[in-house]
């Protein structure tokens, strides 16, 4: 299947019925924000607003991959494909990535602007919710920055906010790719130069917020969604590359010595939990943008948004599952319900022994993906992970009071709702994991509970002959 | 017209007048487009007219966005650039 770009998808998504047009002007001042919020809590349509106050030639593509359905879109899948389908599709594609090639002309460099002429007000950043601390132009894109020591390029989704003419602020947490390289640059007093492609491909923008192994390239894997390598442009001012369709570019370069506030955000827990903090100053030394750009923004909060679809459920879901399967856990299943915000994350196992949920909770939240998180269920083989109807009865009825729960201290994450603001200053959190498997030596006649199941209680003949004679009873 | 800015604080109620450092946003920019970019000033705070004659609007935000609803008033004395200098604290976020 041909890789989408960003215009590309808008229109698959208006071919899929997932996308609705809004053609009367409207305000990059939370009216936007306000319209992209209500269409993701309603896990409602796409939106391509046409026409935006003061900003005449521009548009706005809201909640580009807030859903399932458009992750599949944006792979060339079946949008009616069910979850467990979508997320092995993408967990299948992920592994088998597929290296970019260079064009020397791109779409994405149809415009340049660089020096004093640069000014970041002259694209529509949304003011995305009410009371957010500036205008986020960068919530779809990826921040592309080179490690100094090897040349190993990372693409990650980490949000910037709109300073002044010149300059925005961002958070880059020391545990992501490149917070690592950041500190690199700064103990060698350079700063750090980067590139950040608004609006690329949507496989590009979703490979970036899927939190790979260091050393996995993200462009890589961003071509194994699409079956098809990405087109890269080398950019104008700084020794990196971006996708040449992506619809803005900015180019610059991370400063040491100097903050800037930066927050508070909607954040992919559903709370603007984190206060405005000083934090990394991104100075913009060149933009390049094809005719006509589109600004494309994701609006993080309540379920369903790009936070937990792209992020959670893809993204820690897979993480996770590497991990187990490296393990050699007798896994079943894994997934991230999108409304569990990335924070819960369900195992579903074989259990050849006892306290298996221990060591399965040793290897989530150990590894990259797993270790922002803060609940871990763990359900036997006999309960569908994808299922939360039955995920829920199985820790309702088989999750022992005390031995089934267990919490032990961890690192806090800064974005936990749950801690206070003291506890995430200083990274103390916890983790709490709910086992909701039978234990091994409970004999299967004598003590483990009957499951009063159609399949599980009655003769399989009989089964059978309710099963064929189903409509003859009168059921359709 | 008094012109009107916005800030970030710990704690509205508790917000005490005289001389600070400021970082405060625009909100009534000439240029719509300019709206909620930030400076850095150095300026008088007080929470009345009355006490700060022809200055300008203060609104007070808590740091997660809030806003307090009685508004404060400014009066800038001079720019401090475009930054903060860095703090070395370290901090987990
Ligand atoms: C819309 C969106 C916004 C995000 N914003 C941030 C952010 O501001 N900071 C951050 O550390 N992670 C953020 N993430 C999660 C990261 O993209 C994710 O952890 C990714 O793995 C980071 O790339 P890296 O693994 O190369 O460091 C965001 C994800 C999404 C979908
Ligand atoms: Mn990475």
């Amino acid at each position: 299947m041909a890789l989408l770009d960003n215009r590309q998808f808008t229109k698959a998504l208006k071919q899929t019925g997932d996308l609705v047009e809004v053609n009367r002007e409207v305000d990059w001042d939370c009216e936007i924000g306000a319209i992209v919020r209500r269409a993701c809590e309603m896990e409602g349509p796409a939106t391509l607003f046409n026409s935006i106050r003061d900003y005449p030639g521009h548009r706005i593509f809201g909640g580009p991959v807030s859903t399932l359905r458009r992750a599949a879109v944006a792979m060339g899948i079946q949008p009616t494909a069910s979850t467990k389908e979508i997320f092995d599709q993408f967990y299948q594609r992920m592994q088998n990535p597929i290296p970019p090639v260079l064009v020397a002309e791109a779409p994405c460099q149809e415009n340049v602007v660089v020096g004093d002429a640069v000014d970041l007000t002259m694209f529509p950043a949304p003011m995305v919710h009410d009371g957010d601390g500036g205008r986020y132009l960068c919530t779809w894109h990826f921040v592309v920055t080179k490690d100094p020591e090897t040349g190993w390029v990372n693409w990650g989704m980490y949000r910037v906010m709109v300073h002044n003419e010149r300059h925005m602020g961002g958070i880059i947490l020391a545990t992501s790719d490149a917070g690592k390289m950041k500190l690199k640059y700064e103990r060698m007093g350079k700063p750090m130069p980067f590139a950040i492609a608004i609006g690329p491909e949507p496989v590009c923008a979703i490979s970036a917020a899927v939190p790979l192994p260091a050393n996995i390239d993200e462009v890589d894997v961003a071509g194994g969604l699409a079956q098809e390598p990405v087109r890269l442009v080398r950019c104008k001012t700084v020794d990196l590359e971006v996708p040449a369709n992506s619809e803005i570019v900015l180019e610059g370069e991370i400063l040491h010595d100097v903050e800037v506030e930066e927050g508070p955000f909607g954040e992919y827990t559903g709370y603007r939990s984190g206060p405005r903090a000083p934090r990394a100053v991104y100075r913009v030394n060149c933009i390049t943008w094809r005719n006509n750009p589109i600004t494309v923004i994701s609006n993080m909060g309540m379920p369903v948004d790009e936070g937990q679809i792209c992020y959670g459920t893809l993204g820690v879901g897979s993480g996770v599952r590497q991990a187990l399967e490296a393990a050699g856990i007798p896994i079943t299943g894994v997934f991230v319900p999108p409304y569990g915000a990335g924070n819960l994350i369900i195992v579903g196992t074989r259990k050849p022994y006892n306290h298996i949920a221990t060591q399965i909770s040793q290897i989530v939240f150990g590894s990259r993906a797993g270790m922002p998180a803060n609940f871990l269920i763990v359900v036997d083989d006999t309960t569908d992970v994808y299922n939360i109807g039955k995920v829920l009865h199985a820790l309702a009825t088989k999750c022992h009071w005390r031995d089934g729960v267990m919490t032990f201290p961890a690192w806090g994450n800064p974005l936990a709702p749950f801690l206070s603001l003291r506890e995430r200053a200083t990274g103390r959190g916890g983790r709490i994991v709910l086992d909701c498997t039978w234990p091994v030596e409970w004999d299967p006649e004598a003590e483990k509970p009957v499951k009063s199941s159609f399949a599980d209680i009655y003769p399989k003949e009989l089964q059978e002959k309710v099963l064929r004679d189903w409509h003859v009873y009168g059921f359709e | 017209m008094a012109r009107e800015y916005d800030t970030f604080v710990d704690n509205p109620d508790g917000f005490e007048a005289g001389e600070i450092d400021v970082a405060v946003r625009e909100l009534t920019p000439d240029d719509r487009r300019k709206k909620y970019l930030t400076r850095y000033v150095r300026a008088k705070v007080a929470p009345s007219e009355e006490e700060l004659p022809g200055s300008d609007i203060l609104w007070l935000r808590w740091q997660r966005g809030r806003v307090f609803p009685r508004p404060w008033r400014i009066q800038v004395i001079r720019e401090l650039g475009e930054f903060m200098p860095k703090k070395a604290v370290v901090r987990n976020q």
